[in-house]
């Protein structure tokens, strides 16, 4: 084309060339630009130790995945008999599978949603609507008509605080309480000012997604298989020693594991209660923070009846303050309820002492709902307590009053040797959740081999 | 595609008062490290993935210059420029596509004695960048919404060409651009891209662009 345009008072032989120059330049350029450019995060690393990742929870496996893929030896330690940490299945209950732990896709903006993407995994938009319990009755429309995450300047008190300030007495505490127990916590721990500071962090999506199958198997399927020879259950860590360059991992057995390099993946509460003997011993600062990041009590309780006398989704209860209808997203017919306790109401619950009081309780409050059809139509129920699971201790980390920037302090890495991931290591506003664990686990893969 | 042909041509033969309009087409390259990093650390996150994301490097460039004032080797002018990159990949149940435009407007110094074909410009320009996602051919939602990053910063321009002259009024070059910014606010380009905010630690605020092409030169004012 270029030709057709050749100028008039340019010599042919000129132009040609000219031509055949500015083509061969315009071929080159972006392979010669594209030659400069390294593909790898980290082409520098020339990391080949050892890895051991403490926790098979979704931080842990995740991080294995990744080691995995960079063909980086590395051993996962489990405490518990499965992999999956927080995420369950339950199989034998209803005619559908039901998750045991986290159940929700916050977002599918995420790594996670990446993974359901890819894997063809089939999720669907939780819509459910939702009814509420206040003063006696229940009701189509929330009585607390109150979003703190719209407010600005919040004070560092606790929500239920928060709430009596604008105005919202003592008849709307379970309905506070139901807002607190979506964040893990009881509504007079979790601070209205840090939680909204991390949730504007949030950058997942605000719709809640439901698998067809589990949020497991999610993980299971797509992770944990490609790693499980790597995994080893039953391994429970009781000392870390980090005091020379070679670090030695001992188990309740006085099993010796050596590493280069550990990845800490538990769950905060069981740094909190020191159930790992760090030798030297964390850093004040380093425990301080850990116990400035609060895990409360949480117990899911899947109720099954003959009839579904129910709503999708019931707010405000004084023993639940949330209860959903577990078919929502899954393809079944059994009338499965699922009590989702958080906090004190957990607590109290686990005080009980039985499974079978746990369900009393949760029956007399549905018959006091919706005219004793609760007790008349029950069949079977399954209590999930993951406060008395001895590796979990609570359900999920909330910023408690005061939590400042605890979370990054606890999440700094020991002399380039220790590692912290989990979902309460999520400083980018997506603790709580699997993703944002997930997310921990490749952040401390990148900062190990950074620190080679 | 055709809004841009439509305000380069606005732009090209809008301005009465202009004496020489430059329209530029080519190829452009662009070397963003706040974009590098986040496609390096999806690719990074996701082994699970067989196809790597292309890093957003390879675009077309269009422009238009209008000069309105000039000596005898010196003219100048304002230039509006729009480029746009791409990164497409195809997986399993997955074809990403990143949609990155750059818009220029800036103010340019063109400089040339009247014996020689070669000529200089610089250039500064006010940038703004559009960062997008595609799944499956479709815009990538979050509640509903596409995501999306805007950026803004600026940019410094150095270009080079050789005019050929096809008649008394119209002219062609091919040229080489060099182009840095100093400053482009990362906005929310790890979320589009890796789907987190603050995870990919360093926070790069500059950006090269090179670019060479051809460009039309069209004297409104017989000299």
């Amino acid at each position: 084309m270029l030709l057709l345009l050749r100028p008039k008072l340019m010599k042919r032989k000129t132009f040609i060339q000219n031509t055949i120059t500015a083509y061969l330049g315009l071929m080159i350029t972006p392979a010669l630009l594209s030659s400069c450019r390294k593909e790898d995060l980290l082409p520098d690393s020339n990391f080949s130790g050892k890895v051991i990742i403490i926790g098979a929870g979704a931080a842990g496996l995740y991080a294995g995945f990744i080691l995995k893929s960079l063909g980086i030896d590395f051993t996962i330690l489990e405490a518990s008999n499965k992999a999956g940490g927080r995420l369950g299945k339950l199989t034998d209950f209803a005619d559908f599978p039901i998750d045991l732990g986290a159940q929700w896709l916050h977002g599918r903006n995420s790594v996670l949603g990446d993974l359901a993407q890819n894997s063809g995994t089939a999720i669907s938009v939780d819509n459910s609507e939702a009814r509420y319990w206040f003063n006696g009755g229940l009701v189509a429309t929330n009585p607390l008509n109150w979003d703190f995450e719209d407010q600005d300047n919040l004070p560092d008190v606790s929500f239920l605080a928060y709430a009596e300030q604008n105005g919202f007495g003592a008849e709307y505490k379970f309905l506070v309480e139901q807002i607190a127990g979506d964040f893990g916590a009881d509504s007079s721990e979790i601070s209205a000012k840090w939680t909204k500071a991390e949730e504007e962090e949030w950058n997942s999506g605000e719709t809640d997604y439901k698998f067809q199958e589990t949020f497991f198997d999610l993980i299971d399927k797509n992770i944990t298989a490609t790693i499980s020879d790597r995994i080893h259950l039953n391994t429970v860590v009781s000392k870390i020693d980090y005091s020379g360059d070679q670090l030695t991992v001992t188990d309740n057995a006085s099993i010796n594991y050596n590493a280069d390099k550990i990845i800490i993946t538990v769950p905060i509460t069981v740094l909190q209660d020191e159930d790992i003997e760090f030798v030297p011993a964390l850093p004040a600062a380093k425990t301080e923070a850990f116990n400035k990041i609060g895990m409360g009590a949480g117990m899911k309780v899947f109720l099954k009846f003959s009839s579904k006398f129910y709503d999708e989704n019931i707010g405000g209860g004084e023993i639940c303050a949330a209860y959903a209808d577990e078919i929502t997203g899954k393809t079944g017919n059994d009338n499965i309820l699922l009590a989702f306790v958080m906090g004190k109401q957990a607590e109290y619950l686990t005080s009980l002492g039985s499974d079978l009081e746990i369900t009393n309780a949760l029956l007399s409050e549905l018959d006091n709902m919706y005219d004793n059809q609760a007790t008349a139509s029950f069949m079977d129920a399954h209590v999930e307590n993951w406060t008395t699971h001895p590796y979990i201790k609570g359900a999920y980390s909330f910023s408690t009053i005061g939590i400042g920037d605890a979370r990054s302090i606890a999440t700094e890495s020991i002399d380039n040797k220790l590692f912290f991931a989990g979902e309460a290591m999520n400083i980018n506003g997506h603790h709580q959740t699997v993703h944002g664990a997930a997310e921990t686990g490749y952040r401390e893969v990148i900062n190990l081999l950074k620190s080679e | 595609m055709k809004t841009n042909l439509f305000i380069l041509f606005m732009l090209a033969f809008g301005t009465a008062k202009s004496q020489t309009v430059r329209i530029d087409l080519g190829y452009s390259h662009l070397y963003s490290l706040q974009l590098d990093r986040a496609i390096q650390t999806y690719n990074f996150s996701r082994p699970n993935l067989t196809e790597k994301q292309p890093f957003i490097q390879h675009g077309f460039i269009s422009a238009v210059t209008v000069y309105f004032k000039r000596n005898e080797n010196l003219k100048s002018g304002f230039s509006a420029k729009h480029t746009y990159f791409s990164s497409s990949v195809s997986n399993p149940n997955a074809a990403i596509k990143f949609n990155y435009h750059m818009f220029d407007l800036g103010y340019a110094l063109n400089y040339r004695k009247p014996s020689s074909k070669l000529f200089g410009e610089v250039g500064v320009y006010a940038v703004v960048g559009s960062l997008t996602k595609q799944l499956n051919g479709e815009p990538f939602t979050s509640d509903g919404s596409p995501v999306h990053s805007w950026q803004f910063g600026g940019l410094i321009n150095l270009n080079l060409g050789y005019l050929m002259t096809i008649s008394e009024r119209l002219k062609l070059a091919p040229f080489i651009s060099a182009n840095f910014s100093p400053y482009l606010s990362k906005g929310e380009s790890e979320s589009v891209i890796n789907q987190t905010s603050g995870l990919v630690y360093e926070s790069y605020t500059t950006f090269f662009r090179f670019e060479a092409g051809l460009s039309i030169h069209y004297d409104r004012v017989a000299k």
